[in-house]
């Protein structure tokens, strides 16, 4: 097992927080944007790029609700983000036990 | 989502380059226990807290009325300490609950709402306590038996219906002890229930905390 075989959409600081983030919430919650910025520390911008990263993949699915400053975007792991996740910590801990 | 591009500058490429299979594992469980240290409604420090208020708080009451004959029931003073105790409780549990859940949506965010039916259980155990004084039962019933048993098979039987709407077997483990609570006190008597509840609560919270613990070292 190489690090190059991780998966790399995981496999980058931001998106791994992201990812290990949204896995602790429980099946069906969605998380706020504002509050997962809050918990990341990433620039709106930063955060909406790796997001859309995720989303692209299937790991995380977004939705929008409201207008203007009403206006509320959630986040939510997938099913096949949470699995994809599981992958990326099994090959992690064989990677490193292999060391 | 309005913007493409990637703000930070760097290629996912550069990213894993830079990232260590170490530096990842840490990044993760790091990330993943302060997530759950965020989003945990029940932080086992407020489980002990509470555990320990309501062993001095229902003590006190048990204190007070130990060796009456005829019960008369809890003093002024112990009542005092008891509810105020919980209801401090109660004010930091709240708060603890709505910061954990702000921004989240779903089954976690439902604990904001089961205030209500908890305030709803509130007022109607009150009321039924001052039924029965206007009905002319005894104080060791008004004052000792309901008083210290009817609120844990009240809470009991609503975390019984909660594991049943929502298949989850862990409200119901919580459900019957509180039953088991309230039925141990209940024949205690009205001086020992009081003991029984202090004791049977601090016990279920202690260990409820320890389960917490447990599941986040996991």
């Amino acid at each position: 097992m190489a690090i190059e075989e991780l998966d790399p959409l995981i496999h980058v600081p931001a998106r791994l927080r992201i990812m290990a983030t949204l896995a602790a919430l429980s099946e069906g919650d969605t998380l706020a944007f504002t509050r997962l910025q809050r918990l990341i520390d990433l620039t709106p911008g930063n955060l909406i790029s790796h997001i859309r990263k995720l989303e692209d993949a299937g790991y995380v699915e977004t939705e929008k609700t409201g207008n203007g400053a009403a206006s509320r975007t959630s986040i939510e792991i997938t099913q096949q983000g949470r699995k994809a996740l599981d992958a990326y910590t099994t090959a992690l801990r064989d990677l490193i036990h292999g060391l | 989502m309005s913007q493409d591009h990637d703000a930070s500058g760097m290629s996912s490429a550069t990213e894993s380059e830079a990232l260590s299979a170490k530096r990842a594992a840490e990044l993760l469980e790091e990330t993943k226990r302060r997530a759950q240290r965020e989003f945990d409604v029940w932080p086992p420090y407020l489980l002990l807290i509470g555990a320990v208020i309501f062993l001095v708080g229902y003590g006190a009451v048990w204190w007070s009325v130990r060796g009456q004959d005829p019960f008369t029931g809890p003093t002024g003073g112990a009542l005092a300490v008891m509810y105020g105790g919980i209801l401090a409780w109660i004010i930091v549990s709240v708060q603890v609950i709505q910061r954990a859940t702000t921004g989240i949506r779903g089954s976690t965010s439902r604990s904001r709402t089961y205030g209500a039916g908890y305030f709803a259980i509130i007022v109607g155990y009150s009321a039924f306590q001052g039924a029965l004084y206007h009905a002319g039962a005894s104080h060791a019933i008004v004052y000792g038996i309901y008083p210290a048993s009817a609120p844990w098979l009240f809470a009991g039987s609503v975390f019984v219906t909660i594991a049943a709407l929502r298949e989850d077997w862990r409200p119901l483990g919580l459900g019957v002890i509180l039953i088991g609570i309230g039925l141990g006190a209940a024949y205690a008597g009205p001086v020992a229930s009081w003991l029984v509840s202090g004791i049977g609560v601090f016990v279920m919270l202690t260990g409820f905390a320890a389960i917490q613990a447990a599941r986040r070292r996991a």
